[in-house]
Order: structure tokens, then sequence, then C-alpha cells
């Protein structure tokens, strides 16, 4: 009876004992364990798009790009569209000449509709005041430009293709894809190794994607050259 | 010898299980203010009365003869982090630029940062013509910002790690100036610039205000030239540093609108968020580090007050490239030019400008400006039918 008490007295010391043993270890100090102060991952450091096809798109193909961005809003103006790296990412973009279809113009300016308007002359190429305007409101078989921008290697053929915008007041279509650095004078906030947009219309214009937005300027300006850095 | 057993296994178990049974969930972290009354209060680190009064430095405009300049942007912290309430958001942006090669960024001449302001007109920065990258970055609010700096940088590392490849973060390790620049895992700023409060501090009373201190002892120059405020560096002895930082460290989190978000629409929306995979990056919940855990390189050690908190930042603090990045490099190295960190959208009801160029206006237009890493998780919302979008907008107004 009396080893049986003792042996009790014993085990319940022997936990209190552990108790205090653990608990003292978690009170030892914490420290935050450092990193390895490493590279990115792997995939941190590729290109962001490894063998982007560029290849002109075949028949049928613009047109479903189109409709996957913009359902039957719009109807393309020409069986023609522009393959290029419009907004720098390294994936290829399509631009198309649509025209709003008469009956949807509403779902066009819908709010929550699944791609974004911007006026291509509301903004400036210094944005200051007039750089972040509503749109006016599209309307009934305006001409717009529709930009697709790609996702990945497929670029804008990949069915995940969805970032699209329609952009108003770019008159100057058909657009041909041209390169940056014919335009030093641009200002180019953020993804400057896009393609820029050439009209081939009358006007001389040229549309570019600042990072935001599409702006329109004249190719005259975007070819002034500026300062050389010290 | 039966007895001799029990004891040797009842010594293990109660080592090994016990403790973990006593170890206690993490509690909510508190509100920075009463909804109510508007009222920033302490959460505990300080008391109110010192609370109060770091809040008033932080508050404090500073002129030309406590060394402001020579170039600045803002006269006091909370000219950029006001809205609510006192280290909240602002619309107030700063100007970057720089040059891309094609290959790597370089900073614009004098640094990346062209102040807006100048205490002498000759002092004025300017962007100069062949430095074509260039954006707005809105400042970013403070509140909560202690519990963030309280999150073990294993805890965003384990983040990264457990996020799809396609969409994983990059956790980015930055200097921690008071600790002789032992690196740390970067959250705070557009860019993971900044571990510490202390060091993000010293490094906004200079580069925003001009005011130099023992961790930034040397003024900004004007474009790379040397200019003299006429005040003899440091202009701040490292006091109001650290009572910027104590400030922060003191605020409560960003609260909710809890009568919105009490709605069937907020709450439909919060799961829609979960469900087309918004938390990937915009995480819900983060447990900081618990109290006595040494951060910060040696030179912070976790509070009661911040240590074990639950904390919903809607962020994961690691830089992600969505297709909006601003071509600037930092820290991070030439792969985080075109990344920015997951914007932390606790108390961006209070925010009107979106992105962190403030160029976006609609919540809408905000979630289809994501693409890149984002592509799959738009696409997913593009599915949402208007209501839906709506509802997920309503819990979005609601943080």
């Amino acid at each position: 009876m009396k080893t049986r008490r003792t042996t009790s007295a014993l085990g319940i010391l022997a936990i209190a004992a552990g108790v205090v043993f653990s608990s003292a270890l978690k009170r030892a100090p914490l420290v935050e364990q450092s990193l390895p102060p490493s590279p990115a991952a792997p995939e941190q450091l590729r290109p962001p798009v490894v063998n982007p096809d560029f290849s002109p798109p075949r028949a049928g193909e613009a047109q479903t790009a189109v409709s996957r961005a913009f359902g039957n809003t719009v109807q393309m103006e020409r069986d023609a569209a522009t393959v290029g790296d419009f907004n720098g990412d390294g994936s290829p973009d399509l631009a198309v000449d649509v025209r709003a279809a008469e009956a949807h113009a509403p779902e066009i300016n819908d709010p929550l509709a699944n791609w974004t308007v911007q006026d291509c002359e509301a903004s400036t190429d210094r944005r200051v005041a007039k750089a972040l305007p509503s749109p006016a409101p599209v309307h009934g078989r305006e001409l717009l430009l529709a930009v697709v921008h790609g996702y990945g290697r497929r670029g804008w053929r990949d069915p995940a293709a969805q970032q699209a915008y329609l952009v108003k007041g770019a008159l100057d279509g058909p657009w041909v894809r041209t390169s940056r650095d014919r335009y030093p004078g641009l200002d180019a906030p953020a993804r400057q190794t896009g393609d820029i947009l050439a009209g081939s219309g009358t006007a001389g214009a040229i549309a570019y994607w600042t990072g935001a937005r599409y702006v329109c300027r004249s190719a005259e300006a975007g070819r002034r050259r500026v300062a050389a850095r010290p | 010898m039966r007895g001799l057993t029990y004891i040797a296994v009842g010594t293990l178990l109660a080592g090994s299980l016990l403790p973990e049974a006593f170890t206690q969930a993490p509690s909510e972290a508190p509100a920075a203010f009463s909804p109510g009354t508007m009222t920033l209060v302490s959460n505990g680190l300080v008391d109110q009365a010192t609370f109060d009064a770091d809040r008033a430095v932080f508050e404090e405009q500073e002129g030309r003869a406590d060394g402001l300049g020579p170039v600045y942007n803002a006269q006091s912290c909370a000219e950029c982090h006001q809205n609510p309430v006192t280290g909240g958001i602002s619309q107030i942006t700063e100007l970057r630029a720089g040059h891309f090669d094609g290959v790597n960024f370089s900073d614009h001449t004098g640094g990346s940062l062209i102040n807006d302001r100048a205490i002498n007109p000759a002092f004025q920065e300017r962007v100069l013509g062949a430095f074509e990258v260039r954006t707005f970055r809105t400042s970013l609010n403070t509140l909560g910002d202690g519990f963030v700096e309280a999150i073990d940088s294993n805890t965003l590392n384990n983040i990264a790690n457990n996020q799809p490849a396609a969409m994983r973060g990059q956790f980015i390790q930055v200097p921690v100036n008071e600790s002789n620049n032992a690196v740390r895992g970067g959250r705070f700023g557009w860019k993971n610039q900044h571990a510490s409060l202390k060091s993000f501090s010293a490094d906004a009373y200079l580069n925003e205000m001009g005011i130099t201190s023992p961790l930034q002892p040397n003024d900004n120059t004007s474009n790379g030239t040397v200019v003299d405020d006429g005040v003899p560096n440091p202009e701040d002895d490292g006091e109001d540093v650290d009572i910027f930082a104590e400030f922060m460290r003191s605020t409560g989190v960003p609260p909710r609108d809890t009568v919105l978000a009490a709605t069937a629409d907020a709450q439909a929306g919060s799961g829609l968020f979960s469900q087309v995979g918004c938390t990937t990056c915009h995480v819900r919940n983060i447990t900081t580090a618990p109290a006595g855990t040494v951060i910060n390189q040696g030179a912070l050690t976790v509070s009661a007050a911040l240590g074990n908190k639950l904390i919903h930042p809607f962020g994961d603090f690691l830089l992600h490239d969505v297709g909006t990045g601003d071509g600037i490099v930092q820290n991070g190295g030439q792969s985080t030019r075109n990344k920015v960190r997951t914007a932390p959208l606790w108390g961006s009801r209070s925010r009107n400008r979106l992105m962190h160029d403030g160029e976006t206006l609609t919540r809408n237009e905000a979630i289809l400006r994501h693409a890149g890493e984002a592509t799959q998780v738009i696409n997913n919302y593009r599915a949402l039918s208007n209501t839906q979008k709506n509802q997920l907008i309503t819990f979005l107004n609601s943080l």
C-alpha cells in the first residue's frame, strides 16, 4: 500500500516536473528564424513568357478572340487584326477595329462589364488634370479600338486571355504594330517595352499602353527626341 | 517496475502534450478606432496618454528650422497618412522615375523618388526627359502595421510556398537599418522595401520630409546635386523616428463597416471573394508571432499587445506581377521591377483611387486591371453574374 502511494506521488511529481520543464523550454527566448537570403525562385527569374507566338491571326481566329472577350456586343469592322505586345508583358495581344452593335450599347456601357471602356483622347501624355475622366458612353455603331491582352505563350489565342479594352476615339485604324523605339518622345510610365499601335489612316496617330490605359498621341510628337541622360 | 514505467510514460506525455493544450488560441487584434467616435485608441502597447502624445508628433508640421528639405513631399507624416484618421491612407501620391535599358532598371539621377516640393525653387527636382519609366504611387495605410511587423518572416515565406506556382508571391529580404542592415522579410511599402517600422520611419522622414536622423544621416540631393538646407545633420536625434514607429506599433487594425459586413450581400460577397480565388493573395487570416519573439534581427521583441494576434489584412505581404507593375526596382532586385506588394485590403473602404498608382476609380475596373498571375482568378470573377459581382464589391466596400 505504502509502495503504491509512493509510486503515485512520484508519478504526480514527474508529471509536474514535465510540465515545468516543457514550459521552461517553451519560454526560452523565441527568435524569428532567419531565412537564408536567397535569389528569387526559378519561376520568378525566368522570362514571364517563353517563345511567344506572334504569328498573324488565321481566318476566324480574331473573331473568336473578339467574341470571347466582348460577346456579341461588337462586330469586327474589317477582317484584319494586328498582333503585338502592346502592354509589354511579353505575351502577344490582339488589336482590332470594332463597331459597337446597335442593340448592345447598354451592355457595353454596363459598369460591371467584363471589359474596360477608355477614352483615348481624354488621356494626356502628362497624365495631369484630364487623365482620369469617365468616358462618355459608347453609342450604337460607334467605331472603337478593341484590344485583347494575351496570356502566356499563346497570347490572345489562349482561352484565358480575357482582359480586354474598348478604346473610344482611336479612329486612325487600321492599326499597325510598330516598335516603341521609333517614338523616343513617349512618356511610358511602366510597361515601356510594349509595342506601339500606329494608325494607317490620315490622322497620323499612335496609340499605346501606359500601364493603366491606352492613350493616343500624334506620331510626330512621339518621334520628337528628348534630351539624353546626363 | 510497472510503476516506474507509468512514471516515465507520464513524464513524457506531460512534457509533450500538456503545454500544447495550454497554448492559447490567437485573439483578435483590436480595432484602431470606434466607428462611432472616430477616436484613435491604443492597442495596448502603450497607454492612451503616451499614444496620444505619439500621435501629436506624427501629426506635427515640420518647418525649415527643423530641417525640412532641401527637397520633400510633405511637412508631416499625417499629411499623407490621415484618412479617415491619423495613420490611415490618403489620395496623395509620390512620383518615381528611372530608366529601363531592356534588361535592367536604373534609378533616375539622384534616386527614383522625385520630390514634389523644395525649400528653394533652385532645389526643385524635375523628371529629366530621358528617364522614361515614370509612375505615381499612392500613400499607404499604416494602421495596424505593428501587427504586420510582428508577423514572423517564416509565416510570409510559408504563405508564398503554399501558393500555386503560377501565382507564387515573391518573398524578399531587406535590410533592417537599426540592426546593422541585417536582413528580414520585407513587408512595408509598395515594393516591400522595409521590414521594420523604425527603418520605414527613418526612410520616410528623410525621403518624404527631408529630415535626417541617425539611421538616415544624409540629406537628399536635388536631382543628384548636393544642396544645403542650412540645418546640420542629423536633424532629428532619433527621437522622432522612435516615436513615429511607436505610434504605428500602437495602432489597432482598420475596423470593418460592421453594419455593411452583416448584410446578406456582403456575406455572400465574402464567400465569392474566397470562391473565385482572391484569397490566394488577399489572405484573410494571419497570426502574429508569439509575444516574446525577438524580431527585426534582435532589435525588437514582440509585446503581449501585438503577439499571437489574429489579423485580417486581406493581403499576403508578398510581391506579385499582376500586370500592373510600376517598373521601379528598390530592394528586391531586377526580378521585382514589374511587381508590387499585394494591396492589403483592410481599410480600403477609405480609398477611392485604386491600385498602386491611384489611376483606377471603380472596384470593377480595379479587379479587371489585374492580369498576369491573377488571370485565372479574374476570369473566375468575369464568370460571375452582375448580382454576384455586386455582392463581391459590397464585401470589398465593407473592409
